[in-house]
């Protein structure tokens, strides 16, 4: 089972309770804040809208009510061309909003136009000029009301424009509102900061932005679908789309008189910045609480852990019967009972290891100075345990041969074999036994030990044997010479037998060989031989004498030893 | 809860945490459009930035360039060299490679010494100066170039309706386009054995005033009135003329022949002729898709410019998404050469020229019709 460090576990903890309120704050931030702030966000756009699309109204009816009241006035049959073309110029002196007013018979051809003063040099240019095929001249005609037109390219201010068409029954009077002048309008009203207000006429086309930066460009937007929905079903809608390479969110709001839609709309980011200046704030601080809290729990964490740590630490001195040091003290109730509770244990551990470390002194000197050789074995025969006498017999020290295996170091090979089945026989028996062996000291002494061994038990395992040897080397060689000695003594009184026996033969021998020696003269040869044989008699004799002597003493002295060269040692060879 | 599980949840909720903070959007491939969005002849800009992000929305909805969207950076030239630089430079300080631009030969003149100081292309969809035709540089193009487009004018006026006098009026202000027309179209009427009666040219602006310039045309007597101009002025010419004069016949540059055209002039656009590289009588699905989704789009007809812009983005990213290496998007175009457009193969040679087919139409019934 894997460990795991206490300041990790507390740490993490810590960090998984305060992770679960973030957590929650954040599914609530995403699931129910956001759409929040983002129908915020529409609706303040759609007032904005709102608001402009009514200021826009307001803007575009002075231009509807120009071209209308021109309209009317030129019903009046009694008004010649030039007061009615007078008329149209003072109408369009009066506003900025219109850049152009003309109006045109049934048949398109133009019959007067009011013109700004710096087009003013146009005007005959444009008298007669065929309007038949202009869109909004033809949807007034046909409609025979008040009609808005989309953008258009104009004829008579030379750029896009947009305009109002009132018929009459023999007229149509067209103002072309200066889109120039809308957009300056536009920024004079909106005063929306980063809001981004267009016009868009009813196919989608921009007519005017705040900046001017997509007047009279004619950029179709309908594809965006909320836009879209918005010019058929005339009612506000709001959504995210994409404009001018960046992504915003907007409100479209229907202008009922004109069926143009204003959009205020925003870069998302500029949108959303207020809520992620508030969410970064919030999010700031509860991070930095957060990993305010986390640092603190982790050093919390820390300290616990340290002292746990502290506590493990000396629970494992006591444990390997060390000094326990540097008690900490704790204000935690618990970790002070667990620190009281460890030093008691260590202080009676203290006293108990030194009862028996006294124990073990008294045993281990036992155990030295015992004129017996000690050896331990475990069961594979390693070496556990050697008194003095034990080493200084087999010449070497315990810590050469602790865990080395006592049998392949202290026993020739065919001895080795029967002391292991004897040590077998002892642990597999539990039963103690006596044995004699010999062992190789260090030296390469060869030593006879009379074993007494035992098995060795450990929480009633037996571990391996106990053995308690002497050393009989001596004695056994003593009863070796003793046999040796008793074996000659009975070879000693076998040839004093053997000798009195031949010294009795050798007499007789002598006796006849001088007897016969007096019947030679010296110079005859056989004088001579019989010399020979007396001196053989005679050294027989003296050697049966000696065998004589060696058994009437009956013992052996080492110093006294026959030579058996002098006892056989031949006779010197008859002269002549 | 073990400990092993513990860890586990806490690296996986800082796993998950990674990954929310970490999931960003791939780094879309952006392409640029320059062009006049904005003024006078607007209508030219604004239909060629429809056509291009057209192509660009419908590669988007295929899923972009490699799982990489598209983005298309637009700016207004406003129709001014001076602006026109600062936007084609703005765009090249974004690194966008392939810019698709500008509509008209005079911006492009503006433009050529910035892209060819830098490693952007324009790829435009209408310029056909012949100044630009066989010249080595950052510049390439889907059309060809006026000299097709003039010459087929001329020979059919001569040929066919029988034209020998022609008197001309010309817009100065994008002289590149207009004088470059004006000499291949009077280089080959003269060669067949017409002749240019009478030349008047203009600065277009708002102020400008075409009563005098049209009666000076004809009081030539001409038996053909040749307009190269933009939609609006070319609008205001034919008014001009219908006015004094209900019957000579009228032929226009390519230029003008923008759906607004015949809005603007009214009445006055009936008969007129004019060359295009839209085949109005196309009846191909390749067509008739394209101008199903960009009316779908857009609410009105493509024209001839926002089919050219169409290709010219198809081009754009087809070179982007066919880059070998470190390719550039120019080498890409140059080893590729050959592209399926709408209406037709079109071939682009080493120097950035195609050679796109031109028709001639005429305006009936306020709707250009193609005749040859």
């Amino acid at each position: 089972m894997p460990r795991h460090a206490l300041r990790k576990i507390l740490s993490l903890q810590s960090l998984l309770i305060i992770s679960i309120p973030f957590a929650v704050v954040t599914i609530i931030a995403v699931s129910w804040l956001l759409p929040h702030f983002k129908n915020d966000i529409e609706l303040h756009q759609i007032n904005v809208a709102t608001e402009l699309a009514g200021k826009i109204h307001n803007h575009l009816a002075t231009a509807a009510s120009i071209a209308a009241v021109s309209a009317k006035i030129s019903n009046n049959r009694d008004l010649s061309s030039n007061s009615f073309l007078n008329l149209l110029q003072a109408q369009m002196d009066a506003t900025n909003t219109i850049s152009t007013i003309y109006a045109a018979d049934t048949s398109g051809k133009v019959t007067a136009v009011a013109l700004s003063v710096k087009n003013r040099q146009q005007q005959q240019e444009l008298m007669q000029i065929d309007l038949s095929r202009n869109q909004i001249f033809q949807t007034a005609i046909n409609k025979q009301s008040l009609t808005w037109s989309d953008t258009f390219l104009s004829s008579i201010g030379g750029g896009i424009s947009v305009a109002v068409a009132a018929p009459t029954a023999h007229m149509v009077v067209i103002a072309e509102v200066q889109l120039a002048e809308l957009s300056v309008f536009l920024k004079q009203i909106s005063n929306a900061g980063s809001m981004q207000i267009l016009v868009i006429d009813n196919r989608g086309q921009i007519i005017a932005d705040q900046d001017g930066r997509f007047t009279a460009q004619q950029l179709n937007i309908s594809n965006i679908p909320f836009i879209r929905a918005s010019l058929t079903k005339r009612q506000a809608h709001a959504g995210h789309f994409t404009f001018d390479n960046r992504e915003m969110i907007g409100s479209a709001v229907n202008i009922p008189s004109v069926n143009w839609v204003v959009l205020a709309a925003q870069p998302t980011e500029d949108a959303y910045k207020t809520t992620k200046t508030t969410a970064g704030i919030a999010i700031s601080i509860f991070l930095l609480s957060t990993v305010s809290g986390i640092l603190l729990s982790m050093r919390m964490a820390g300290n616990m852990a340290a002292r746990f740590g502290n506590l493990a630490d000396n629970a494992r001195r006591i444990g390997s019967l060390q000094q326990a040091e540097n008690w900490v003290e704790s204000d935690i109730l618990e970790i002070q009972q667990l620190s009281d509770s460890l030093q008691d244990m260590g202080r009676s551990l203290k006293k108990r290891e030194q009862d028996l470390l006294k124990a073990k002194e008294y045993a281990e000197n036992l155990i030295n100075v015992a004129n017996i050789i000690i050896v331990g074995l475990d069961t594979a025969g390693n070496v556990t345990l050697m008194n003095h006498r034990a080493e200084e017999l087999t010449g070497y020290a315990l810590p050469e041969i602790e865990g080395k295996n006592g049998l392949e170091l202290l026993l020739s090979d065919e001895v080795k074999k029967e002391v292991c089945k004897e040590l077998e026989k002892v642990r597999g028996n539990a039963i103690s036994g006596n044995y004699e062996n010999q062992i190789i000291t260090k030296q390469g002494e060869k030593k006879t030990i009379s074993w007494h061994n035992s098995p060795l038990y450990e929480n009633g395992n037996i571990t391996g044997t106990i053995s308690l040897g002497i050393d009989v080397t001596e004695q056994r060689m003593l009863e070796a010479k003793l046999q040796q000695a008793q074996k000659l003594e009975s070879i000693g009184r076998l040839a004093g037998g053997v000798a009195h026996d031949f010294n009795n033969k050798l007499t007789v021998i002598l006796g006849y060989a001088e007897i016969m020696k007096m019947r030679f003269d010296t110079a005859d040869r056989n004088y001579h031989d019989l010399n020979e044989i007396i001196k053989a008699a005679e050294h027989s004799r003296d050697i049966t004498a000696q065998l004589l002597a060696f058994s009437r003493n009956r013992t052996l002295c080492p110093g006294s030893s026959i030579s058996t060269q002098k006892l056989l040692k031949p006779p010197k060879p008859c002269q002549g | 809860m073990p400990l092993n599980k513990a860890v586990l949840f806490c690296v996986t909720c800082l796993a998950l945490l990674c990954l929310i903070t970490s999931c960003r959007k791939p780094e879309p491939v952006r392409l640029g459009f320059v062009g006049g969005l904005s003024g006078r002849g607007a209508d030219l800009g604004i239909a060629g930035r429809n056509g291009a992000l057209l192509a660009i929305e419908q590669a988007n909805a295929a899923g972009g360039i490699n799982n990489r969207p598209i983005e298309l950076v637009m700016n207004d030239d406003h129709q001014d060299p001076v602006t026109a630089r600062a936007a084609i430079t703005e765009l090249i300080n974004q690194k966008i490679e392939c810019i698709i631009g500008p509509m008209t030969s005079s911006m492009a003149a503006a433009m050529l010494p910035v892209i060819n100081q830098s490693d952007s292309i324009l790829l435009s969809p209408t310029v056909t100066t012949t100044s630009l035709t066989g010249k080595d540089d950052n510049f390439i193009r889907v059309v060809a170039d006026t000299k097709t487009y003039a010459e087929k004018s001329a020979r059919f006026q001569y040929a066919e309706n029988g034209r020998r006098r022609v008197a001309a009026i010309y817009d100065s202000d994008n002289q590149s386009y207009s004088e470059s027309w004006f000499t291949d179209f009077r280089n080959e009427f003269a060669r067949l054995g017409g002749k240019v009666v009478q030349t008047e040219t203009f600065r277009s602006s708002d102020n400008t005033i075409f009563t005098a310039k049209v009666k000076a045309l004809l009081n030539s007597k001409p038996d053909l009135v040749l307009v190269i101009a933009n939609s609006l002025d070319a609008a205001m010419i034919c008014q001009q003329i219908r006015k004094i004069n209900r019957a000579v016949p009228i032929v226009m540059s390519d230029w003008a022949s923008t759906e607004r055209f015949i809005e603007l002039a009214g009445a006055a656009s009936e008969g007129v002729y004019v060359t295009q590289l839209l085949d109005r009588n196309d009846r191909s699905e390749n067509y008739l898709l394209f101008r199903k989704a960009y009316m779908d789009r857009f609410g009105h007809e493509p024209g001839f410019a926002g089919l050219a812009a169409y290709d010219a983005a198809r081009i754009a990213l087809e070179a982007t998404s066919a880059r070998k290496g470190n390719e550039s998007i120019k080498q890409a175009i140059l080893r590729k050469k050959q592209f399926q457009c709408v209406q037709q193969m079109l071939d682009i040679d080493t120097f950035g020229d195609a050679n796109r087919k031109t028709y001639l139409s005429r305006v009936i019934n306020g709707l250009y019709s193609t005749q040859e």
